[in-house]
């Protein structure tokens, strides 16, 4: 399966699977609109060009529709049935997401005649999808698992939980760059990892939010990766995916082989753009944002609708939302989110380089009265240290959960030197921003 | 048989839940936690239980089914898959069971709605962590508006959530949804479990959103805030933290601090569903008659009840 043990001829480097969720991660793009016109067109365009699996659903997969994700146009029955028809040659992929979907919801899809079928869960918690992958094995259909928002976990433990799966019975793994942060070294040293740990095809799922689609997957083919996912026009969810008719040709000028008709793609790919979106993704402000924040990108549009209603940022909103780690389906934070900064005092900085100030000192208050049991009305920022009584040995504590939370050095003698809480708050938010990834509100445990 | 004028209980499974439950069923002064069980000996749930001083066993539902004589309340701390059994096997003893897994099995008990219901009951459901934060406000914004449709969505911090609730989240979608079809009455339910990995761990979350006629704010937000009055006599760190409402539509979300001994602050999903299964316990004890004059006197942090049954509480 993996293309190093092919020959070392460098016009045939192997075979790469070519894994097209179009009609899937592309809902996010269109709010779950797409016709049954639209699906049957795409997917007997695909099927011509020789795509190996088109893959359908609602942007979240399957059983996803919902006022948090937003509701799809069709039922699951109704996609997978049109789409069923259309392929004659291609397999029909189906996503689903543990605790969105459930088993009758993969009983359905099987029954509608799904090929391939990919359980994923947050890249940290692969166990969710064991015993979904286990009804995939007993019921003989072909059965993934895929690990989302893969920027927030390191290699070592993004090529452990590949191994879990592989123990729950999962036929292939990968993982989805969903916040389309990666930049081409971190892919290179996940595929690289995973694929020392596991001996099933291994998969890359790129977004394009800092235009990094393209490099990143042919980074992944490189490290070892068998299938990569792209999307026609990448269309798909916040900047869009890695794009198919780029992809491919790249893919095969490398010497990578794909088995697909570069001609009939390029068609298919127009068929896109003309059928199924009012135009293709962009990489506008927004999406540059949410790739550097690490935010899911299928929160482009709820994102956009709520700081449109409260009248705030939507880049601040991305930031916020990178801080608090939210993984994909926490859309119902984004309210939260908006709120509290509507409520934000007027004037506070921007997040990116440098830390909001107000922000780091409510964190900061926070961890003094609940880790180390200062009392709440004397923690004010004009608070000098035997006020809020931070001795030498309350400075060392902090020192230590300032380092854990944050990823940053400060000593416990700089935690002294500070006249005033407000200073300590400021020398927190100055390390923090002169961190490595300090773009990243939030870095992730890992993230590169 | 109540003994000292307290029940005898057992609690069946030493994972997250099963350990926190048994530290509250020993504070109690209803209840007599007399066994902790779980499969094998040397787990970390069992040595915290040994350390509070709790009698252990290693057998799983055998060690109850030997027991000398059968206990008044079982708590089931397993998982959905194994419920039934445990259920068929306990029946015969005349064992209330107490299930904390989305098993579906039992009659279904979230204490401000139906808690009276869970005296003659012999096997009471807890539902879900989300149904037990969701349930009372939607009971009561469902009883002020109409409302067609609801979703309920829940965010649990990684760490809270063990091994049962991880092979059971089919279950808990589909318990929680059924269980808000029942309580609101509303037909289109839908049920989502988010489960988050961020550190410092996210505090539990329940986001309900509802679409419906005539969701007013103020009223909305009353109902809301007058049902989570009533959790918080049980589960004190119950909070609304978003309410919002504008005609059709309606959201609101709500956090749960766990207030206990044994729970990081976050894991209230933990300590809702047990504080839950608490007060039904002591419901049940309350209505099996008046403890005697020798009852230990109360303990600190012990919870009030927020169903009186019609008995006095014993004091």
């Amino acid at each position: 399966m993996s293309q190093q043990t092919t020959g070392t001829d460098d016009t045939t480097r192997g075979h790469v699977l070519v894994h097209d969720p179009t009609l899937r991660d592309g809902h996010h793009a269109v709010r779950h609109q797409l016709t049954t016109a639209q699906l049957r067109g795409y997917a007997e365009a695909a099927d011509a060009a020789g795509v190996p699996v088109v893959e359908v659903g609602h942007g979240n997969g399957l059983g996803a529709s919902s006022l948090q994700a937003g509701r799809a146009r069709l039922s699951d029955d109704e996609m997978l049935s049109v789409v069923r028809e259309a392929l004659s040659n291609s397999r029909m992929g189906v996503f689903m997401l543990p605790g969105w979907g459930t088993m009758r919801d993969l009983r359905r899809a099987m029954a509608h005649g799904a090929d391939v079928v990919r359980i994923g869960t947050h890249c940290t918690e692969a166990d969710l999808a064991e015993r979904h992958l286990g009804l995939l094995r007993e019921a003989g259909v072909e059965a993934h698992g895929v690990l989302l928002m893969s920027h927030m976990a390191s290699p070592a433990q993004l090529a452990d939980q590949c191994a879990r799966l592989v123990g729950y019975g999962a036929q292939g793994v990968g993982i989805l760059d969903s916040a389309g942060h990666y930049l081409p070294a971190d892919v290179s040293a996940r595929i690289a990892a995973m694929r020392a740990a596991v001996d099933v095809p291994v998969m890359f799922h790129g977004h394009n939010n800092l235009g990094m689609a393209v490099a990143n997957s042919v980074a992944a083919a490189e490290a070892g990766a068998d299938i990569l996912d792209a999307c026609a026009r990448g269309f798909g969810a916040g900047a869009g995916n890695t794009q198919l008719e780029v992809l491919v040709p790249v893919l095969e000028r490398m010497g990578w082989r794909t088995g697909i008709d570069v001609y009939r793609l390029l068609d298919a790919a127009d068929i896109a753009e003309r059928e199924l979106m009012p135009k293709p993704p962009t990489i506008d402000s927004v999406g540059v944002v949410s790739g550097l924040t690490g935010v899911f990108s299928g929160f482009k549009n709820r994102v956009l609708d709520v700081s449109g209603r409260q009248g705030v940022d939507p880049r601040d909103v991305f930031f916020e939302l990178g801080r608090r780690q939210a993984v994909a389906g926490q859309e119902d934070l984004i309210v939260d989110v908006a709120f509290a900064l509507k409520e934000r005092p007027a004037g506070a900085g921007r997040g990116t380089g440098r830390e909001r100030r107000s922000q780091v000192y409510e964190e900061l208050k926070g961890i003094l009265v609940d880790d180390l049991q200062m009392r709440a009305e004397d923690v004010v920022p004009t608070a000098g240290r035997e006020q809020v009584g931070l001795d030498s040995l309350a400075a060392v504590e902090l020192a230590t959960l300032l380092s854990d939370r944050y990823g940053v050095e400060i000593h416990d003698y700089e935690l002294l030197e500070a006249d005033t809480v407000a200073d300590i708050a400021d020398l927190v938010a100055e390390r923090r921003a002169a961190a490595p990834g300090a773009t990243a509100a939030a870095p992730a445990p890992g993230a590169s | 048989m109540k003994r000292n004028g307290r029940l005898s209980v057992a609690v069946l499974g030493a994972g997250l839940i099963g350990i926190d439950l048994a530290a509250k069923v020993a504070r109690s002064r209803a209840l007599d936690c007399r066994l902790v069980v779980a499969r094998a000996a040397d787990t970390p749930g069992l040595r915290q239980a040994r350390a509070m001083g709790l009698p252990t066993a290693t057998d799983g539902i055998g060690s109850l089914l030997a027991a000398d004589e059968p206990f008044d309340v079982v708590f089931d701390a397993t998982n959905a898959m194994a419920h039934a059994e445990h259920a068929a096997l306990l029946g015969p003893f005349g064992t209330t069971l107490i299930d904390l897994t989305p098993s579906q099995v039992g009659r279904m008990v979230v204490p401000t709605v139906n808690g009276a219901e869970a005296v003659g009951h012999r096997d009471i459901n807890m539902v879900s962590c989300g149904g037990q934060a969701s349930i009372p406000l939607l009971h009561g914004i469902t009883r002020r508006h109409r409302v067609d449709h609801v979703e309920v969505v829940t965010t649990a911090a990684s760490r809270s959530v063990g091994r049962g609730t991880r092979l059971n989240l089919d279950e808990y979608v589909e318990t929680t949804q059924d269980a808000v079809r029942d309580f609101t009455g509303v037909k289109d339910v839908k049920a989502i479990l988010n489960i988050s990995p961020a550190r410092p761990p996210a505090t539990f979350r329940v986001a309900m959103s509802m679409v419906g006629q005539d969701l007013n704010p103020e009223s909305v937000r009353a109902a809301a805030e007058e049902a989570a009055g009533r959790v918080r006599a049980y589960a004190a760190g119950f909070e609304v933290t978003a309410c919002v409402a504008e005609g059709e539509r309606a959201f609101v979300a709500v956090e749960v601090a766990a207030g206990g001994d044994r729970i990081p602050r976050y894991g209230g999903n933990l300590d809702l569903i047990n504080s839950a299964a608490l007060q039904v316990a002591e419901v049940i004890a309350d209505a099996s008659g008046p403890s005697p004059a020798d009852a230990p006197p109360p303990k600190p942090g012990h919870t009030t009840l927020a169903v009186p049954t019609g008995g006095t509480e014993t004091s």
